[in-house]
């Protein structure tokens, strides 16, 4: 059961199933839910997808392809933190403002999370499909 | 500490806390009592979530390292496998931030809460 996992190839369709998921998501808010949820939606699912872009883009230039260490120790610590402390003031902003509706920011922010379970998926019916035939 | 140890501890402070939410009927009691739950709630609400959250990464990294180092041309396609991991493990810990968020927001002003906490005692 062989698993082509080329990085580029995966990052740029778990981007695009991450953007089909939040157009879906946001879609079913604003008819469903209402204008808070809605953008509480869409705001989380930009936050987290540019939390995931800025994680793979660390991790990515900080190890090469066989795993050695290309950038230094300190600077992927210190990008790590700093992502995540935007991310915490991003959020503290956000819910401290009131105008989202913050079940539909937790909602915005399973983006990331429903898509690589999607990617997961597909690339699970692919495998068993190709061992089928 | 044995488990009867255990039971006995966890049944008085059932009892000690289902005393004490009957004597914060009052109004400043009932207020004292949701600020010390929210306070409690968010700091191991994220303390737990945490430490899921750093056990879990720990694991992934673990295992991505040890299968690199044993198969080095396998690398790419591991560290792939781990960068998806780690989003997955971290988001999880995200939702626990915003749940503390939320539950911050909801604490009420500290100035009649330190009031309610001196007249208390």
């Amino acid at each position: 059961m062989a698993i082509d996992l080329d990085w580029k190839a995966a990052y740029r369709e778990i981007k695009l199933l991450n953007w089909i998921t939040l157009l879906i998501l946001s879609a079913a808010g604003a008819v469903v839910l209402d204008a808070a949820s809605t953008l509480g939606i869409i705001l989380g699912g930009l936050v987290i997808m540019a939390n995931f872009g800025l994680l793979q883009h660390t991790i990515r230039r900080a190890f090469s392809g066989e795993g050695t260490m290309t950038g230094t120790k300190a600077s992927v610590i210190v990008k790590y933190y700093l992502r995540l402390l935007a991310l915490g003031i991003v959020l503290l902003f956000l819910i401290s403002r009131g105008w989202i509706n913050p079940v539909g920011l937790a909602v915005g922010l399973s983006t990331v999370f429903i898509s690589i379970v999607g990617f997961g998926i597909k690339r699970a019916c692919k495998i068993y499909t190709r061992e089928a035939t | 500490m044995s488990k009867k140890g255990v039971v006995g501890v966890l049944t008085a402070m059932l009892v000690l806390g289902t005393a004490s939410s009957a004597m914060a009927a009052e109004a400043a009691a009932a207020g004292l009592w949701t600020f010390f739950g929210i306070a409690i709630a968010c700091g191991f609400g994220i303390g737990v979530a945490a430490f899921g959250t750093g056990l879990g990464m720990g694991h992934a990294i673990n295992g991505a390292l040890q299968g690199t180092a044993r198969n080095p041309e396998a690398g790419g396609k591991i560290m792939t496998t781990m960068i998806i991991g780690l989003a997955l493990i971290e988001s999880l810990c995200i939702y626990a931030l915003l749940i503390c968020f939320i539950l911050v927001f909801k604490i009420p002003d500290l100035a009649p809460m330190l009031d309610a906490i001196v007249q208390s005692f």
